[in-house]
């Protein structure tokens, strides 16, 4: 039997941290890379008397959260926790609170550009475990900060067909649609966004692959290649036949080998003993409808704020020059946090046309400028160059004082000179600048390695013309990326004429 | 009432007469608390009430007290009153051991809400009371630091779990205790001990800093020598609190409520309870003279039915044995507290920890409740109790349709030898029989001392009221006592 007539399964588990300053039951803040265990109480610790007591702004990013992607809020006339038990020693109480027969938000649905409908089954509120760390020496270590943290988990039917981009465009809208919504930030790389891709393969006669679940899934680039290299390794089987129970199994994403690995499977089925959270009054459906009126009107002002930035961000778009996918990350999505559009208005300010400034400050946000906050933290807030040091950039290399690469490497890459510096001071103090006196320092460098290379030099003169991008990168090297290539390219046709 | 003449020593005195002493300058807040802790001192060790004495701590609360007067600030509810927690009841910087190995060690990070609303009353700590573990047992043998004794006869057990806090006020060790009460807990050693023991309505008292046996049972109550104290220590306690969840923001009826008379309150008799095979004769007899004297004072007594109050116990030992089960999970030698089993895995960490650090009772229980909560059980044990439950509930919620209090037995025996249960759970099981039904069904009841038996052993007569309606269980509960009880009564050994 082959794969070919078989269908991709996916039901898909996410788990977003909610928006909340504090925890979901008690009164520690959230954060991000705090001091370990600086972030606790007896509450979180689960120490022996400590109550939880519901966070209602907690309850309601979770409302905010199902609203957004079309859930019903309590509709079976409530909602209430329950108890999750197991040992482990991240677990403080030995159980997690979370909800099991009366999730906060029911249904819902995410529409995918090609008109696939991922239907939500649920989404209900949970805290988060703490972290443990095992240490070579067989030390394990335990982390509580997280512990008790708001997670909303969302929770699809099965996609069906699906294919590994369905659920990574899935996930982007779902991250859309909650970061609109104030629910989430939803930032994969901080963990505050888990997804959880169940992934079978089955028949039209009925029969199936086991069911694997993928976790560490860390990008949507992860989530989509890890989904794609399951279903193929699915394909070679066992198959079950219809009715059958299919086996379970956990696998993690070996990201550098590419590889889902097999972490556990699951010979019978976890017992967690659910049962309702005494500590937690049930709360009535009555009782938080002044929370859903006031999250669905949040909601609805954000769409609408949403829809007044997307009309005007298509008409700077157009000013800008930009394309679809430059208009959308960097005007509608705004990733930069306004940074871009701050530097497109300095450049503007500094003379330089929309149009050209535009594209290129877009490639640069998008590229290399992206780079330097992700070796940060990929916090934007981050990003300490003003717009204007942006701009002062973008006017050097377009007055040709400064290369591209020398720009890249010193500047986009490198070490902005910090706030009210100016970059033009910083590569003139490595010596980077170019400029009248460079003319003079490229013929050299251009001579140079036209002498050195003459086995080079005849091929090309062969006819091999390929062979003097190596000439050129060798110039380039020699004068530290200070010379314009255009230009080295002009010296050295000069040189091959001879 | 107030228990004893003007005259009579500190330790015959109730809660609310050792307060008025102090707040009129008779005595010193600092002389009461040297009092009950010199008392402590010579005659705890016959019965082992306490854990721990905070003397020092006692002296410096009572000393501030002693300050304030002295800054003519007005006495408060309690002032002065030194007082006894139960020791699952958090007092900031003291241990809390819930009377388990497991605990050993582990010292209260902050006060109790309780605790800390006693203290803003007037009341001084002055120590911590002996419990079954972790609150399950009938006789406060199940402590891991020993039993205590029946103060009225030391070879008798003082019921519990409560029993250190019931004992210590039977002996005129302090004037006020405090209890949890999740099956029986504060009215059985209550009753036993021949003292006033209260639970209120399920959310009338904040749980926060009560550590947690069964959670959706559980509410901290008084422990004390007259109704009137009860009522006091009640209001000093109650309230909404925003740290549990499952507290209730209504006010708790005025102490003076006790003093109202009953004359036309129609009183329900349990025909189930009465006739209960388990009942002792002794103990029938005495709630029979507590009826006719309820009768005499004007009230009109008739029969009620609680037809689903035999299924009592056995949705009692399912409900609070899942919960407990969880509740008690959090023990793992990880955190705090006993930690066995370090050299070996996570395994051997949570295994070795648990079966050295908890008794046999605790792990009865944990087994019981982690069984009834297992897939493929839970609907026919823990869901079923659950529906039970609800039937109970309304068995008292249409008996109040016909009647302002259900009374009767507080227990169906008198104190029992040390021992003499040990061996048999179901037996001491047992003992719980007519306690359980009100806290299933979250309802406030009171058991107040109707007498003795032959042997001159307590009876305690039990009071149980709506939802919220503690002053009716407090002005039945006093009728009994004005007409039956001897609250400034010592056992001879105590005098």
């Amino acid at each position: 039997m082959t794969g070919a007539a078989a269908r991709l399964v996916v039901g898909v588990e996410v788990h977003c941290q909610l928006s909340t300053r504090t925890k979901a039951f008690c009164a520690c803040p959230v954060s991000f890379g705090a001091e370990p265990n600086s972030l606790v109480c007896p509450v979180c610790l689960g120490h022996p008397g400590a109550l939880p007591a519901l966070n209602r702004g907690a309850l309601e990013a979770a409302i905010r959260g199902g609203l957004a992607l079309g859930a019903s809020v309590a509709p079976r006339g409530r909602t209430q926790w329950d108890r999750k038990n197991y040992f482990y020693p991240d677990l403080p109480k030995g159980y997690q609170i979370t909800q099991y027969a009366h999730p906060v938000c029911e249904g819902g649905e995410v529409r995918l550009s090609d008109g696939t409908v991922v239907r939500v089954r649920r989404a209900h509120l949970e805290e988060d475990t703490g972290k443990s760390s095992h240490a070579g020496d067989g030390e394990t270590l335990v982390d509580f900060n997280r512990c008790g943290t708001p997670l909303l988990e969302v929770v699809t039917e099965p996609i069906d067909p699906a294919t590994p981009e369905r659920v990574e465009e899935y996930l982007r809208l779902l991250q859309e649609r909650l970061r609109l919504a104030g629910a989430s930030e939803a930032a994969m790389e901080k963990g505050q966004m888990r997804c959880e891709p169940n992934v079978s393969l089955a028949r039209a006669d009925g029969s199936s692959t086991g069911i694997s679940e993928l976790k560490n899934l860390n990008s949507f680039a992860a989530v989509r290649e890890a989904v794609a290299h399951e279903a193929a390794r699915l394909a070679g089987g066992p198959w079950h036949p219809p009715g059958a129970a299919v086996p379970r199994a956990t696998f993690g994403w070996d990201d550098a080998g590419k590889r889902t690995v097999l972490q556990r499977t699951k010979e019978t089925a976890a017992d967690y003993r659910y049962f309702p959270e005494p500590d937690l009054p049930v709360l009535p459906a009555e009782s938080i409808a002044p929370l859903v009126a006031r999250a669905r009107e949040a909601l609805a002002r954000a769409e609408a704020a949403r829809d007044r930035a997307s009309g005007a961000a298509r008409e700077d778009a157009t000013l800008l020059g930009l394309d679809a996918a430059q208009a959308d990350a960097l005007l509608v999505r705004d990733l930069t946090g306004g940074r871009f559009r701050g530097a497109a208005a300095a450049a503007a300010a500094a003379g330089i046309p929309e149009g050209e400034a535009g594209p290129a400050l877009a490639a640069w946000f998008l590229g290399p400028l992206a780079g330097w906050v992700n070796a940060r933290g990929g916090d934007w807030n981050a990003f300490v160059p003003s717009a204007a040091e942006v701009a002062a950039a973008l006017a050097l290399q377009r007055g040709r004082r400064a290369t591209p690469q020398v720009v890249k490497e010193h500047l986009l890459l490198g070490e902005w000179p910090g706030a009210g510096g100016d970059p033009g001071a910083v590569l003139s103090a490595k010596g980077l600048l170019g400029g009248a006196a460079g003319e003079d320092a490229v013929r050299a460098a251009c001579a140079e390695v036209f002498a050195a290379n003459g086995d080079i030099v005849a091929k090309i003169r062969a006819g091999k013309t390929a062979a003097k991008a190596a000439l050129v990168g060798q110039v380039m090297k020699r004068t530290r990326g200070t010379a314009d290539p255009a230009r080295v390219g002009a010296i050295l046709d000069e040189l091959l004429r001879g | 009432m107030t228990a004893g003449p003007a005259d009579a020593p500190l330790h015959r005195l109730g809660a609310l007469a050792v307060r008025d002493r102090i707040a009129s300058g008779a005595v010193t807040a600092e002389a009461a608390a040297r009092h009950f802790l010199d008392r402590i001192a010579a005659r705890d060790g016959a019965i082992r009430a306490f854990l721990q004495v905070d003397g020092e701590g006692a002296l410096r609360a009572a000393a501030e007290i002693d300050a304030r007067r002295a800054r003519g600030e007005p006495p408060r509810a309690l002032e002065g009153v030194p007082v006894a927690l139960k020791d699952n009841l958090h007092a900031d910087g003291l241990r809390t051991t819930c009377g388990s190995r497991i605990l050993e060690g582990f010292v209260a990070p902050r006060d109790a809400t309780v605790t800390a609303r006693l203290r803003a009353a007037g009341a001084v700590i002055v120590g911590k009371t002996n419990l079954d573990e972790f609150a399950m047992g009938s006789s406060t043998e199940n402590s891991a630091f020993g039993p205590t004794r029946n103060p009225w006869d030391p070879a008798r057990v003082p019921g519990g779990s409560s029993g250190g806090s019931a004992a210590a006020v039977a002996a005129g060790l302090v004037p006020l205790a405090f209890g949890s009460d999740t099956g029986g807990s504060i009215r059985q050693p209550a009753a036993l001990c021949g003292v006033v023991g209260l639970k209120p309505t399920y959310g009338r008292v904040s749980r926060s800093g009560l550590v947690a046996f069964g959670s959706s049972l559980d509410q901290v109550g008084p422990v004390a020598r007259t109704v009137r104290d009860a009522a006091a220590a009640l209001h000093a306690i109650a309230g909404r609190d925003p740290l549990d969840a499952t507290s209730l923001g209504v006010d708790p009826p005025a102490p003076e409520a006790a003093a109202v008379s009953v004359a036309g309150l129609r009183i329900g008799v349990v025909r189930e309870h009465l006739e209960h095979a388990s009942l002792e004769p002794g103990v029938k007899a005495a709630v029979g003279r507590a009826l006719e004297a309820l009768r005499a004072a004007g009230a009109e007594t008739r029969e009620v039915s609680l037809p689903h109050s035999g299924e009592g116990i056995a949705v009692y030992y399912l409900v609070a044995t899942s919960e407990a089960s969880s509740n008690l999970a959090r023990y793992d030698g990880v955190k705090y507290g006993l930690r066995a089993g370090a050299d070996g895995d996570l395994a051997s960490l949570v295994e070795e920890t648990r079966d050295r650090g908890f008794g046999a009772e605790v792990k009865r229980r944990i087994l019981l409740g982690t069984f009834a909560l297992s897939a493929g059980y839970a609907d026919a044990y823990y869901g079923r109790a659950l529906r039970v439950r609800r039937l109970i509930a309304r068995d008292f919620e249409r008996a109040f349709k016909t009647v302002d209090a259900v009374v009767g037995p507080t227990s169906p025996t008198t104190a029992f030898p040390v021992g003499a249960k040990a061996a048999d759970p179901l037996a001491m099981y047992l003992c719980d029989v007519f306690s359980v039904p009100a806290p299933l069904a979250g309802i406030p009841a009171i058991s107040v001392p109707c007498g003795r038996d032959g042997a001159g052993l307590p009876v305690g007569f039990q009071v149980q009221a709506p939802a919220l309606r503690e002053d009716l269980a407090f002005r039945v509960a006093a009728a009994v006592e004005a007409a039956c009880g001897e609250p400034d009564r010592l056992p001879e050994a105590f005098a």
